[in-house]
């Protein structure tokens, strides 16, 4: 990994297209600002890992017979449709 | 047993599928661009999202059939990816996770799924907003957009 020291306001230029900027140091946080093409996805870290393990889990559980699926889906929509109807009638 | 057998032979398992391909896959599976989005009349309004060979196989769901008033905001960058013209040309399925306990089923609504069926394009679009989650409970969203809250 390459590691470069910034002051605040201090940039790090990515190619020719991205900039990415120190914009304050507070205690344990830094702020940081990014300019990027909009066709660049810019994310915090934390949510592409989130939605990694959600695809993993989602593929995991989808090993099931289509008979279960059949019997459960449609169950837990209906199921929960119920107060709506309730509320509406 | 016979009579699943007959049940079987009047509903189909599937009803037809389209080839959908995601340029850049699906987070966890970025070697998988190609999948089949398969109706299951038997479980609609679910359907799957499997892989050619099988696997990946996911279930999804059009969010709004439990969360009427779920929308995405599409990056006009995401836009470009899908062949869009107009986000009201996308379909939006989530993901969905279905554990042993069938009333914890859930679905993420902050990566969802947006597919240009016409151009069979899809990609999966990670929100900004932190309205949604990964994880929400379709029946509690149910029992919420009938205007009730949920009591144990």
């Amino acid at each position: 990994m390459l590691v470069l020291t910034r002051k605040p306001r201090e940039s790090i230029v990515i190619g020719d297209d991205v900039e990415v900027t120190v914009v304050e140091v507070r205690g344990d946080q830094v702020r940081i600002g990014i300019e990027a093409p909009r066709s660049l996805a810019v994310f915090r870290k934390e949510i592409y890992q989130e939605i990694k393990e959600a695809n993993l889990r989602a593929a995991e559980s989808a090993r099931v017979s289509l008979e279960r699926l059949a019997g459960l889906l449609p169950e837990a929509l209906a199921r929960g449709k119920e107060p709506s109807r309730v509320e509406t009638g | 047993m016979i009579g699943q057998a007959q049940v079987e032979a009047r509903v189909p398992e599937t009803d037809g599928s389209q080839p959908i391909l995601f340029p850049e896959g699906l987070l966890g599976f970025p070697e998988v661009k190609r999948y089949d989005l398969v109706e299951l009349p038997k479980a609609r309004p679910f359907k799957w999202l499997r892989a050619p060979g099988g696997e990946p196989c996911f279930v999804v769901v059009d969010p709004r059939e439990f969360r009427p008033d779920y929308t995405v905001a599409v990056p006009a960058s995401d836009l470009d990816v899908l062949g869009l013209e107009q986000p009201s040309d996308a379909e939006i399925y989530a993901l969905v996770v279905i554990p042993e306990d069938p009333s914890r089923i859930s679905a993420n609504l902050r990566g969802p799924l947006v597919i240009n069926r016409r151009k069979g394009l899809g990609k999966q679009v990670i929100l900004l907003s932190s309205a949604f989650s990964t994880r929400h409970l379709i029946r509690d969203e149910l029992c919420r957009s009938a205007g009730q809250a949920v009591e144990r």
